[in-house]
């Protein structure tokens, strides 16, 4: 650069600085070319959406989506309403599936050792090898897979299967075994029970049952009237779960007692103390009023318990459902969708004792991350390190990718042909929505090219399959099967049982009895399970439905603990357990057991592929694989230390204001105008004629909403809402536009847990919409508070104005933060997941809520080309579509007799902070509990 | 006018006496010590300008070098972001809106000595009207900075200012903020205008005393010509009369209009309606203090104990008592009318949030700052103590400064939804940014201080006639 343009470029500078044009202050789209079709596939027309249906499974439970597809890719997920594992519904790590298509972290090519290599070579290597080959993978129930799997195995008499996930149900087959003499799956239908109990179970939060649990739990409660009834939820759990938050009674108790509970619970509704004559010590006071509700509702009642208890206490929970005569009513039994379910190829003993007596030549992993999230006693990757090849199958180059010598990176679910099981059974052919972007392999080619086959495509394997499975009309039903997304009839028949009570109680008595201490549980987490999603930045971000705790764990612990510890949040403690360390920090968390501190899975890793790297602690470095969900005799250290710990609620007590307004079911029968108080102010000095001819509005019914939290990453997928990071929340700056408050109502101890989805009211009169200077957020006829992104020059007194502190400011450009230092192609990776529809904000800009406004005009364009009005359900919003408990209702008001309008008129119907006068169209339905009134609460 | 040294009245009023503190115990302070002749006073206040010093040259560097510190601040948070200053939701506005707003109201007193004191044709604003409404300026330039760059998009700040766009979109007038655009750019040119055609004469007497030709074409072309005719003088009175009629009012409406970003929006602890006057007595309150801040050490550096007296440091400090108890009155009032209220968002914010929450030290400090520390100022002695006066001055104005900072950040970080409650911290941009429109402010201020008679030497000379004229009148009567 010459003098004069130096000198040019830096007065321009100083100018800049103080008051004009910031030369690069504004951001400019990047500069990339848009290429067309050169040959358009018929299918695709630019700007309209093609749905497909596919299913995706977590350890071997398939659940089915209908994904949207946009230019040739995905973009949204919605739930299948006909599986029966979504019934149309998602839960948030569902919606999750979509950004972890397109991270930039995914493995891209085979390795071999330390060089990069080819599939070629891969293949080679295996036809020159020889020796015993053992298969390690999560649990499936994929008909196709286990077909080559037989096939594989036949040939090797040395060879062996092994089934591994953290949390897999083998406690739940195995109790099942104990009591009806073989492992079978249990079904359950909560829409028809009346009273149901938990134990450790968190029904609606975890397994995959939690979307259909709430949609049957939900309808079961649903009140419009005086006249109509609820259901009942007893909880006995540890540390608070969205179940738990549901719970008309919650009874704290170490999840080494629950066992105790479940004898005691048995032998109070079977009448017969001398069943737990030495099982259990003293019974709490409330076992009694328990048994009693339950024993009124014999066959309408339900008690369930959670996977992370052993099978024994599994066995006397069948035992209730037993004496109570549910069988068959509110739940029955049938074959584990789950191949070889029970049975000792489940578990990493087999194959821990393998390498051991080093049988073991060839070990091929398919997915999953053992290496990680197996339990620390079994010192898998000094074993593995025994093993001359050892491949494996994954997403990402991840600690087992680092123990093996063979390395093939996977094909993500959405761009893989298979097939899997739902709970229940039924069948779905999963297809994929796109190519493989880095020519990943899916389980079922890698197992056709271990069994000597020539290398077959997925589409080829499945297609097989099922063309040997279908004698007539293949094509039809293979048609009908991509279309609907599953296969009609193929739910598993139900099994008639006759329960053992001799071999249960047996096995009960055979329970150690647990001593006093401190035990430590190792719960899934709610965000990323048990690790597999410590890669996706939505569910990193995604509070956490109890603590609001975002992108790490901690470990949760009651607030009398802390008081007898001395322990405050976010101080660093020691944890040792049988001689392992590992610091943790502490989070004291309300309502947690005494006696008990959780520490949940999935955190604590090192990996530069992993977005959470040196987030969180590593629970599984403290669990043994005798006790890998909870033990006892673990001690805390004040290392006296500090960590700071990002939530996204700091504040949760409702300081006397009218927020959620609750009542017990007898309390509405008394007086059902109950949440109409205090009388919200009508007077107004004048009224805005809205004169569209739909008036959208929302209503949210509290009752049923559990916190789940899928509403907020819907929304986050729909509307191209970016994550800022932890550094981001601990500054108060998370862009979610839908948030679920979270208030506790009592003691610390002991508190209710009350949730709340928080989104922009679309206030009538609303406040933010006077005080913006540009006229940037306006209000539209049909009544949505509208935000004009482009109009924004940030002020941000539109945020101080809204009570509700529903609006989001792009403090910086999050979209280009996010994928800065990523690569070359992160950014047209990261293109690719939004939503073609909604505008991607740039920096400097306020946003929030739109009434998912792009799908009301989608939807209104539609009905005006057809000529016809819209109709009710036609236009769904992303939070609505995704909740499971259909607490989200979105609609028009003017459309009479529709769900909404009923709603709107329902008397337990009110508007948080109605009393400002804005008039907001998102109005509440007040939560009902129904509390057993033999029980005080 | 001839060098006058006429025979000492006896009486004290309006009396030099030759020597500080020679009047009568009970009586005012004289407004002018001594009768120095025209000529006197001309050279007397002309050698700041002619005389360069090295240390005011030094303070130019220091406060030039935080000058650029401001620039760069700004320029980073233009270019990365306003996140990179520690506002999120709930609290969106602090440092940049709390330097805003007391940047304005120190502004405030300027205008008050320079117009309203000029209509009510009082003596003692003469010699100091100058350096306040320079203060005045250097200060809403400090402010103006802000609602510039706390814009998320700083660069379409004009979508503010009413204009035809080609978007067809006009600014909303409901919103109290293009009313601040309009309020601040009035409040500076007319600040500026009367600052300037006030200096005119005075430039044309550093023109005529200039050794150098340069400085005399400087000067000169400054002057506009002045030739200190009886039509000069006779169009001077006309248009600085009118600049004071239109500046008067600013001293109410402006910061009145500022008070509005608040009162008009729906905050407990913001929707007050008394904040109009409440907050321009404040501004009046802070501006008289960084006027003494000022003043204090100017007269003793540059030795101007002759015409900046006790009278003067007497009556600004009665103006501060006067407005120090206003402010107090509208704490009072603001605390019992939202306890007398009974919403519960009001008391909690009032009764609970401030005095106990997370900003407690801050609320207290501020309430010791501008209720306690100006009752000093009953003693006669504190009032005529410039060393008191300049440490209370100090103290005020921190008061003042924390209460917009406690005002906008204690009623936004604990606001209705207790989910949405949270805390504000600042970053060191935040900070570099304050303390470099402190530098910006300061060497500003010193600039001027070299370039331009800061004390008015005409009007001092009008003051010089008319206190000679009272002495011969003072004296006739006696006579008599």
């Amino acid at each position: 650069m010459s003098g004069d343009e130096q000198r040019r470029s830096f007065l321009k500078l100083l100018g800049a600085s103080i008051a004009l044009a910031g030369l690069d202050g504004c951001t400019r789209a990047p500069r990339q070319k848009i290429v067309p079709y050169v040959k358009q596939p018929p299918e695709v027309t630019p700007g309209v959406p093609a749905h497909y249906a596919t299913a995706i499974s977590m350890d071997g439970y398939a659940t089915g989506f209908l994904v949207e597809s946009r230019e040739g890719r995905p973009v949204k997920i919605e739930g299948n309403p006909r599986h029966p594992a979504s019934l149309g519904a998602t839960s948030a790590i569902d919606q999750a599936w979509i950004l972890s298509l397109y991270d930039p972290s995914r493995a891209r090519s085979v390795r071999h050792g330390r060089r990069l290599s080819a599939f070629r070579d891969f293949e080679d290597a295996r036809r020159r090898s020889a020796g015993s080959l053992h298969v390690l993978m999560e649990p499936t129930s994929s008909p196709t897979t286990i077909a080559l799997l037989e096939r594989l195995l036949a040939n090797d008499t040395e060879g062996r299967l092994h089934y591994y996930a953290p949390l897999a149900r083998d406690a739940a087959w195995h109790g099942a075994a104990i009591a009806f003499g073989r492992p079978l799956e249990t079904q359950f239908d909560l829409s028809r029970a009346e009273v149901v109990v938990a134990l450790d179970a968190d029904l609606f939060g975890a397994g995959p049952r939690a979307l259909s649990a709430t949609r049957g739990f939900s309808r079961r409660r649903r009140v419009r009237s005086t006249a109509d009834s609820m259901n009942r939820l007893y909880v006995v759990e540890a540390a608070l779960t969205v179940t738990g938050g549901m719970a008309d009674h919650r009874f704290r108790a170490r999840r080494c007692d629950v066992a105790g509970i479940a004898a005691a619970l048995l032998a109070a509704v079977a009448q017969n103390q001398q069943l737990i004559q030495g099982l259990v010590g003293s019974l709490p006071a409330w076992i009694g009023a328990l048994a009693a509700d339950l024993r009124a509702h014999a066959g309408r009642s339900l008690v369930v318990v959670g996977d992370s208890q052993p099978a024994e206490v599994h066995a006397l929970v069948h035992l209730i459902n037993v004496a109570l005569g549910n069988i068959g009513r509110t739940l029955k039994f049938t074959e584990s969708p789950i191949d070889r379910a029970g049975q000792p190829s489940h578990g990493l003993e087999g194959l821990v004792a393998a390498l051991d007596e080093k049988r073991v030549d060839t070990l091929l992993i398919l997915g999953g991350n053992p290496v990680y999230s197996a339990a620390a006693d079994l010192e898998l990757e000094r074993r593995l390190a025994t093993v001359p090849e050892r491949v494996y199958l994954g997403l990402y180059e991840n600690e087992t990718a680092r123990a093996c010598s063979w390395f093939i990176p996977a094909a993500h679910p959405l761009e893989a042909w298979g097939d899997a099981r739902a709970y229940d059974g039924t069948i779905s052919i999963a297809q994929p929505l796109i190519e493989p972007l880095y020519g990943g392999r899916t389980s079922d080619e890698l197992l056709a090219v271990m069994s000597g086959s020539a290398r077959l495509k997925a589409h080829t394997l499945v297609r097989e399959h099922w063309r040997m499975q279908w004698s007539q009309s293949f094509a039809a039903q293979w048609d009908a099967a991509l279309q609907t997304g599953l296969l009609e009839g193929t739910a598993l028949p139900e099994v008639t049982v006759s329960a053992d009570w001799e071999a249960v109680l047996r096995a009960a008595k055979k329970l150690p009895k647990p001593p006093e201490g401190l035990e430590i549980g190792f719960p899934a987490d709610t965000r990323v399970r048990d690790g597999a999603f410590t890669n996706s930045g939505w569910l990193l971000e995604l509070p956490d439905p109890i603590t609001k705790l975002t992108w790490e764990n901690a470990l949760l612990v009651s607030s009398q603990t802390a008081a007898a510890l001395d322990l405050a949040t976010e101080d660093v403690v020691e944890l040792h357990l049988n001689g392992r360390r590992v610091s943790a920090p502490v989070f004291v968390a309300p309502g947690h057991a005494d006696g008990s501190v959780s520490l949940s899975l999935g955190y604590g890793r090192e990996g530069s592929e992993t977005l959470a790297r040196g987030l969180g602690v590593n629970a599984s470095a403290l669990r043994s694989a005798k006790a890998p969900h909870f033990a006892l005799g673990v001690s805390l250290e004040k290392t006296g230390r500090k960590s700071a710990l990002a939530t996204t609620q700091t504040h949760w007590s409702m300081e006397g204001r009218d927020l959620i307004r609750r009542a017990s079911l007898a309390e509405y029968r008394e007086n059902p105008g109950f949440a109409q108080r205090p009388a919200e102010p009508n007077a107004s000095l004048y009224k805005l004629p809205l004169l569209g001819e739909q008036q959208w509005g929302m209503s949210i019914d509290l009752s049923a909403c559990t916190g789940c939290s899928a509403c907020v990453i819907a929304c986050q997928a729909e509307n191209n809402t970016p994550i800022v990071g932890k550094e981001g929340v601990l500054a108060r700056r998370e862009m979610h536009w839908i948030r679920i408050d979270r208030y506790f109502e009592g003691t610390d101890d002991d508190p209710a847990m009350l949730v709340q989805p928080m989104l922009c009211q679309h206030c009538e009169k609303a406040p933010c919409e006077y005080v913006c200077p540009v006229n940037a957020t306006v209000h539209s006829p049909d009544g949505l508070n509208e935000q004009a992104y482009n109009r924004c020059v940030g002020t941000r007194f539109c945020s101080n104005n809204c009570a509700w502190k529903v609006r989001r400011f792009n403090w910086f450009n999050y979209h280009e933060l996010a994928v800065r230092g990523k690569g070359e192609d992160a950014q047209a990776l990261h293109a690719m997941a939004m939503n073609p529809d909604v505008t991607v904000r740039a920096r400097g800009v306020m946003e929030k809520c739109t009434y998912c406004v792009q799908r009301i005009r989608a939807q209104g364009i539609a009905a005006r080309i057809a000529d016809r009005p819209l109709e009710q359900g036609e236009v769904v919003t992303a939070c609505a579509q995704a909740c499971p408990a259909e607490a989200i209702v979105f609609g028009s008001l003017t459309m009479k007799g529709s769900d909404l309008d009923k709603l709107r008129n329902n008397e337990r119907q009110y508007a948080v902070l109605g009393e400002l006068g804005t008039e907001p169209r998102t109005r509440y339905l007040a939560r009902l509990d129904n509390p057993n009134p033999e029980l005080s609460r | 006018m001839t060098a006058d040294s006429a025979a000492l009245p006896l009486h004290g009023r309006l009396t030099g006496g030759g020597a500080r503190g020679g009047a009568a115990p009970l009586a005012d302070p004289p407004v002018m010590i001594g009768r120095p002749s025209y000529g006197e006073l001309t050279s007397q206040l002309l050698r700041p300008i002619t005389v360069a010093s090295r240390w005011h040259l030094r303070l130019l560097a220091l406060t030039g070098i935080g000058t650029l510190g401001l620039f760069a601040a700004l320029t980073y948070t233009a270019i990365a972001g306003i996140g990179v200053w520690g506002v999120s939701v709930p609290v969106a506005w602090a440092f940049a809106i709390t330097n805003f707003v007391w940047w304005i109201g120190i502004g405030h007193a300027g205008t008050f000595i320079s117009a309203i004191l000029l209509l009510f044709s009082s003596q003692w604003r003469t010699s100091i009207n100058r350096v306040a409404e320079g203060m005045t300026l250097f200060a809403v330039m400090q402010a103006g900075l802000f609602p510039l760059f706390h814009l998320g998009r700083p660069w379409f700040f004009y979508w503010l200012i009413p204009y035809p766009s080609t978007m067809n979109v006009w600014p909303n007038f409901r919103s109290a903020l293009p009313w601040d655009a309009a309020a601040v750019s009035t409040y500076f040119t007319v600040s500026f205008l009367f600052w300037y055609m006030g200096l005119v004469p005075d430039l044309a007497v550093a023109r005529d005393a200039s050794a150098q030709r340069w400085r005399r074409q400087i000067y000169g072309l400054f002057a506009l010509g002045w030739r200190g005719s009886a039509r000069d003088w006779s169009h001077y009175r006309v248009i600085y009369g009118l600049l004071a009629g239109l500046a008067t009012p600013l001293v109410v409406s402006v910061h009145t209009v500022v008070s509005m970003d608040f009162a008009t929006s729906q905050l407990p602890g913001w929707h007050s309606p008394m904040f109009p006057p409440y907050f321009v007595a404040g501004a009046i309150y802070s501006g008289f203090a960084m006027v003494l801040t000022l003043v204090i050490p100017i007269r003793r550096i540059f030795g101007l104990y002759n015409v900046v007296t006790e009278r003067h440091l007497e009556n600004m400090a009665k103006m501060l008592l006067c407005t120090g108890w206003i402010v107090t009155y509208s704490y009072i009032i603001e605390i019992f009318c939202a306890w007398y209220s009974g919403d519960r968002f009001e008391r909690y914010v009032h009764l609970v949030s401030r005095p106990f929450g997370t900003y407690a030290f801050f609320v207290w400090l501020q309430f010791f700052c501008n209720c306690a520390v100006v009752q000093v100022f009953w003693s006669k002695r504190a009032r005529r103590n410039p060393l008191i006066l300049f440490v209370a001055a100090l103290l005020i104005n921190v008061g003042m400064w924390l209460e917009r900072f406690n005002l906008i950040v204690t009623s936004l970080q604990r606001d209705f939804l207790p989910s949405s409650w949270g805390i504000y911290v600042p970053t060191p941009i935040d900070g570099a940014i304050f303390f470099g429109t402190l530098s910006f402010f300061l060497f500003l201020f010193l600039l001027f201080l070299r370039v331009v008679p800061f004390i008015p030497i005409s009007e001092l000379k009008e003051l010089r006639h008319a206190l000679g004229e009272a002495d011969r009148r003072n004296g006739e009567q006696v006579h008599a």
